[in-house]
């Protein structure tokens, strides 16, 4: 392909994405220009729950960026992998189930298997990246 | 000789330009599209004008809507002659042809119905034209008091769901003018119920009712009387108005289609439900309002006809699902959707704000759609596959 051909290959390209951007910005005009769709959509999105929303947004935003930490994550990660690892017919079973008579011994028992050590050990150390950045200072 | 396949598309509609700018992307085709204007008009906004005088989204130029390289005969089409392969045009031209798409659209005859000319005259209609759409609008605005009548004359008319649309957004202009109390409004249908498919009645027949719509059912309308302001059944009964709108006669598309066994007594085109081809011809296909493949004379139908004709032109086992779309505006706000395919039965879709707010923005993109289907494709490849009637009958139950 000679250079005269790779240009016009090129301008073409650039007027068909010109073109392209051109009607694209017609169509969102269309829509902006929609009096009947911005009033409906108004309508739509004014309810008193964004009013709520908008009013906890302090609060939820601080709450994302405490949710959203790397150590918090993963700790969530644990706390799911273990989730995961649950035979959840066995504990909807043992629900139906009368339940067992309460002793320090079949306490004591259960708080050395060695499943029950692993969920709250991960549960624990969950517990101290939870707090908030005031506490932690 | 270019070797490439001389595609030829009848009709400009919106499954003829879908079609048209969608082959031109495929380099082995060399496309011709004969339209016999120079505009696109989008006739949804037929009910706008009449019941809102809202004309902005009418029409636009078709050169501005067809993609550059798509060869453009601003022209009609007369003859289409399949044995020999060509295409005749009014003003004398023979277009030959390796493959030929018809999408014509079709034509309203309102003196099928007897009387109805001088009633059109008068109160005008939104299924024709826009001259009559804006009579529409000067009835409505100008209406103080007595009975307003909607009448369905053909059931096959375009839109299903369009007369329902126009005595709801009758009945919601009449009550922001504050005169609602004072006029009755009637819509007479020669189906058992208000809306001819039984699960969509369920949403629709109590919205009527709320809104105070009189629902006259088997009424299968003969003439009208326009001195004597009333409308006469083939039975023989009469019905009175002071102002009144027939969904006129549709007949198919003003052409001559050889040989000429392929098209219906009304003139629409025999065309396979599944995959749209004419007759036994394999270069043949028929799409959109023209053909009698349709499962609903919508834009929405044409366009998904329009993608399956363009799969089986590029060799692709494509069929026709029978998937209808159709956007419904009730009023204040509210709207719904008729969606269904040849498998399930109109989804029972309860109106809400929301989906009249996608009815607004499919209408305000609408222009986009039709002029780069190959941007809008995978969007709507999976807004269709979301919204199937098999996925939305386990919700809307």
């Amino acid at each position: 392909m000679g250079m005269a051909q790779v240009q016009q290959a090129e301008s073409e390209a650039q007027a068909r994405a010109l073109e392209r951007l051109l009607d694209l910005l017609e169509a969102i005009n269309n829509a902006l220009s929609d009096e009947e769709l911005l009033r409906t959509l108004g309508k739509l999105v004014m309810t008193p729950e964004l009013f709520l929303v908008v009013d906890r947004l302090p609060q939820l935003v601080a709450l994302l960026e405490r949710l959203t930490r790397p150590k918090t994550l993963e700790s969530l990660e644990a706390l799911a992998e273990l989730l995961e690892q649950v035979d959840l017919k066995a504990v909807a079973k043992a629900i139906q189930q009368p339940p067992p008579e309460a002793s320090i011994g079949s306490l004591v028992r259960l708080l050395g298997d060695r499943r029950v050590v692993g969920a709250l050990t991960a549960l624990l150390s969950s517990l101290p990246s939870l707090q908030s950045p005031e506490s932690s200072k | 000789m270019s070797g490439r396949k001389r595609l030829v598309v009848v009709g400009g509609g919106s499954g003829g330009l879908i079609l048209a700018n969608s082959m031109v992307r495929h380099g082995d085709f060399e496309v011709t599209l004969i339209n016999d204007t120079e505009y696109h008009y989008y006739w949804p906004q037929l009910l706008q004008i009449a019941f809102r005088g809202d004309d902005s989204q009418l029409r636009r130029s078709i050169y501005g809507l067809v993609n550059r390289h798509v060869n453009l005969v601003i022209d009609r089409a007369e003859k289409v002659d399949l044995a020999n392969r060509k295409v005749i045009t009014a003003s004398g031209k023979e277009m030959h042809y390796d493959y030929v798409v018809l999408a014509p659209g079709l034509t309203i005859d309102h003196s099928a119905i007897k009387g109805n000319v001088e009633l059109v005259q008068q109160f005008g209609d939104f299924h024709s034209t826009p001259e009559n759409a804006w009579r529409v609008y000067n009835t409505i605005t100008s209406m103080r008091k007595g009975r307003l009548v909607v009448a369905v004359a053909d059931p096959g008319h375009r839109c299903p769901p369009s007369p329902y649309e126009g005595v709801l957004l009758a009945d919601e202009a009449l009550r922001l003018r504050g005169v609602r109390n004072d006029i009755t409004i009637t819509l007479a249908v020669p189906y058992p119920r208000a809306y001819p498919a039984e699960t969509f009645n369920e949403v629709l027949e109590p919205v009527l009712k709320e809104r105070g719509i009189e629902i006259q059912t088997f009424f299968n309308l003969d003439s009208v009387d326009v001195q004597a302001k009333k409308m006469i059944t083939l039975e023989g009964n009469e019905l009175g108005f002071d102002a009144a709108i027939v969904v006129p006669m549709h007949r198919g598309p003003r052409l001559t289609l050889l040989p000429e066994d392929l098209t219906t007594d009304d003139g629409f085109i025999k065309a396979d439900k599944l995959t749209n081809r004419v007759g036994d011809y394999d270069d043949a296909f028929a799409i959109g309002d023209a053909s009698t493949s349709t499962s609903a004379r919508t834009g929405v139908t044409a366009h998904l006809q329009a993608k399956v004709v363009e799969k089986r032109l590029l060799g692709l086992d494509a069929i026709n699902t029978g998937r209808t779309h159709c956007p419904t505006e009730i009023g204040f706000g509210l709207g719904t959707f008729v969606i269904s395919d040849y498998q399930h039965p109109s989804v029972k879709l309860p109106p809400k704000r929301v989906f009249y707010v996608m009815k607004r923005f499919f209408a305000d993109f609408y222009w986009d759609v039709l002029k780069h289907p190959e941007f809008w494709d995978p969007i709507f490849d999976a807004y269709f596959d979301a919204t199937s009637p098999e996925a939305l009958w386990k919700i809307f139950r």
